[in-house]
């Protein structure tokens, strides 16, 4: 009877602290630092540069930022679970593949813009759905599963090229990209809807909420009976779906298939929930915040373009600014932030 | 006892005999299969270059039967120096490797690891200015191959500067920084800037060969200088292929100018819908072949290394600038395995040479 009384305290103790890892609302408060570095940069540019604050420049920033915020929108949920996915570039090319292979193109002569979002945004969810099960079920650490995957899907792309490039010739997928509704393509719009959904997702359902938990304490969270595989695959499955719409978009925007579409997705998106505060070892964060990143990442370096900074000198200005953005904006969490220890 | 019997000794008589029969019939055969290997180390499997490269070069191995491999770098040296070593690790003697060591760092390290293991080799593109095929392994390089890029900048400037009437801004999307053909290209387009003074170089940014990031960057371009921007100069395709897009979405594609290099087959539609005004041409099934053909000949000791001369080991292959005159010429053009066999291009391997590489330019 003694043991099962301290049992009982034990896990009333231990639910008391879930509650808290799952406490959301208190990370919001705690992320004004990326806000600020980024009003920072904003300002230092438009009062650096003439054309930084012009109505076109901001267009283009906000054109340029829409794939990677949707890229990043999947990766903070996985990150938020102490979790990586290294497989976003991957699938991400071969969504991009696939779909110029379908759609009315230059070289098959397939023209099915439904099927070919079928088959590319299938696959995104079911290489997903494969991320998943092998980290929760053959508990194998997601950065080893993802990367795997990262140059399955890359090796697939690859054998799915023909040899060049198809142009695209569906209107309708163009048109997301390049229609304009109140100075914005389709894709900003896209971006912005999964955005609004994602903050639901995170801060409305059981997903959102055992994610924080699953990255604050996943013992815990299995303690107290959580069904905690269900959400880890839940994530790893809307992460993949997620590249997957991002190699569509980028098919749209480029105008042609590329197999190496989706390269570049992946350490950006990374970096920028990262300088957003959402943490690599997980439990906190958000998906604001890493859209906070994402827009810091642009910035700089569309800033550093509208000023005229020398090309040679670019990277070495970025690198430095994202040193100096997340010091000043995580200083009190420096500690935490230290992955690598 | 029996082991003495006479039957005994017919029996390891006849076992003699017979393992004599096998080992001569494996020697024939081993000198038979001395048909050199090719191993064919391409930047990637994902471009349209980079399979004509392969295709031409694999046509040219079946029609003399010799086992033909393909190796992708991801334009990383490093994973060049690794697989390479180990084909060449139990030495290599009728091999010939052919590659694109993808920047000027690795070229020895491979060249050398070739020599040790006694294979031939030849490269592409990257290859540092100090050394040479006849001074260097001398045994082992049989040659460098490349494309001029310093024409392809020159001539795609010209074009530019032509279709605008030789005024107004431009703005040029460049490759790698620490790359010769993107420092090449760069060269040839000051060149080209320098004679046609009304045509001024608005900003230069680097894209890394990478579409995405040149649409990107020419988003930020359009931004900042608007309408004075009347060209873009692109170091290669893809990066032309990306300010395509971003002057889409402005209406402004075919109103800008757009140049590029390497003449794939979506930037030769551009060309010819008029949405790109021009790019330079290189003949990749063409490379392919030339190149496994040296090869070839060298290992099979049909070709003599020291009778030589420097201009037949370091060369550059013919390119041809395309404009929206010639497009459907280039386009019309279909590569067919049976122009690409080793006795058509025996009968000249510098057919296609537009000459040797002059000095200073492969920095």
């Amino acid at each position: 009877m003694q043991r099962q009384s301290d049992r009982l305290d034990i896990s009333s103790e231990r639910s008391s602290y879930i509650g808290q890892v799952m406490d959301v609302k208190n990370y919001r408060v705690r992320d004004w630092g990326a806000i600020l570095a980024l009003i920072v940069l904003m300002a230092f540019f438009t009062a650096a540069g003439s054309n930084f604050a012009s109505l076109n420049n901001l267009q283009a920033l906000v054109e340029s930022s829409a794939i990677p915020v949707i890229a990043v929108i999947g990766i903070t949920f996985v990150m938020l679970q102490g979790s990586i996915d290294l497989s976003v570039e991957g699938v991400a090319s071969l969504a991009c593949i696939v779909t110029s292979l379908f759609v009315a193109n230059s070289v098959t002569s397939s023209h099915n813009l439904g099927l070919a979002l079928v088959v590319a945004l299938g696959s995104g969810l079911l290489l997903g759905l494969i991320n998943g099960l092998m980290y929760s079920k053959l508990k194998i650490p997601s950065l080893i599963v993802t990367l795997g995957m990262w140059f399955v899907a890359r090796g697939a792309a690859t054998y799915l090229f023909p040899s060049r490039q198809p142009q695209i010739l569906d209107p309708m997928l163009m048109s997301v990209a390049l229609d304009k509704h109140f100075g914005l393509s389709g894709i900003v719009y896209v971006a912005i809807v999964l955005l609004i959904i994602a903050y639901f997702i995170q801060s409305k359902t059981r997903i959102g909420r055992l994610s924080y938990g699953i990255g604050g304490d996943e013992a815990l969270c299995r303690l107290a009976g959580l069904r905690v595989d269900r959400i880890k695959i839940a994530v790893f499955v809307m992460s993949g779906f997620l590249s997957s719409l991002c190699g569509v978009l980028l098919t749209a925007q480029l105008g042609v298939g590329n197999p190496r579409g989706g390269d570049g997705l992946l350490f950006p998106s990374i970096s920028a929930a990262v300088i957003g505060g959402t943490l690599l070892s997980g439990g906190k964060g958000g998906v604001f915040q890493s859209v906070v990143g994402v827009l810091i990442l642009s910035v700089i370096r569309n800033g550093l373009q509208q000023i005229g900074v020398d090309p040679l000198l670019t990277q070495v200005v970025e690198g430095a600014t994202i040193v100096v953005a997340v010091v000043a904006g995580s200083w009190h969490m420096r500690t935490k932030l230290r992955v690598a220890k | 006892m029996d082991n003495h019997s006479p039957r005994s000794a017919f029996r390891t008589a006849g076992q003699a005999i017979a393992l004599a029969l096998i080992l001569t019939t494996a020697q024939a055969a081993m000198a038979e299969t001395k048909t050199p290997a090719i191993y064919y180390g391409i930047g990637s499997e994902s471009s349209e270059y980079g399979n004509a490269q392969v295709f031409g070069a694999k046509a040219v191995a079946a029609s003399v039967n010799a086992k033909f491999s393909v190796l992708a770098s991801d334009y990383q040296g490093q994973k060049f120096l690794q697989d390479f070593g180990a084909i060449f690790a139990a030495g290599c003697k009728d091999c010939v490797a052919i590659l694109d060591p993808a920047s000027n760092a690795f070229t020895k390290a491979l060249v050398d690891r070739a020599a040790q293991a006694d294979a031939k080799i030849l490269t592409f593109w990257n290859s540092p200015d100090g050394i040479h095929p006849w001074d260097t392994d001398s045994d082992n390089w049989v040659a460098h191959l490349s494309f001029d890029g310093v024409e392809s900048g020159y001539k795609n400037g010209q074009a530019l500067c032509k279709s605008i009437g030789g005024q107004g801004g431009v703005v040029a999307l460049m490759g790698i920084a620490d790359n010769p053909p993107a420092k090449q290209r760069f060269a040839g387009f000051k060149h080209a800037l320098a004679e046609c003074p009304g045509m001024k170089l608005l900003d230069s940014q680097y894209a890394d060969w990478d579409q995405t990031k040149a649409q990107t960057i020419t988003r930020g371009w359009l931004a900042r200088y608007g309408a004075s921007i009347k060209a873009i100069f692109a170091e290669d395709d893809g990066m032309a292929l990306g300010a395509v897009a971003a002057l889409r979405e402005k209406g402004l594609a075919g109103k800008v100018q757009v140049s590029g290099s390497n003449g794939q087959s979506d930037a030769l539609a551009l060309v010819k819908s008029g949405e790109m005004t021009s790019t330079m041409y290189v003949d990749g099934a063409m490379q392919g072949a030339v190149s496994t053909a040296l090869g070839y000949a060298v290992a099979r000791g049909d070709l003599d290394l020291k009778k030589l001369t420097h201009a037949q080991r370091e060369f550059y292959l013919q390119q041809t600038l395309v404009t929206k005159d010639n497009v459907d010429q280039v386009l019309a053009r279909k590569p067919n395995a049976a122009d690409y066999t080793y006795e058509k291009i025996k009968a000249n391997f510098w057919q296609t040479s537009a000459g040797p590489v002059p000095t200073g330019s492969l920095k």
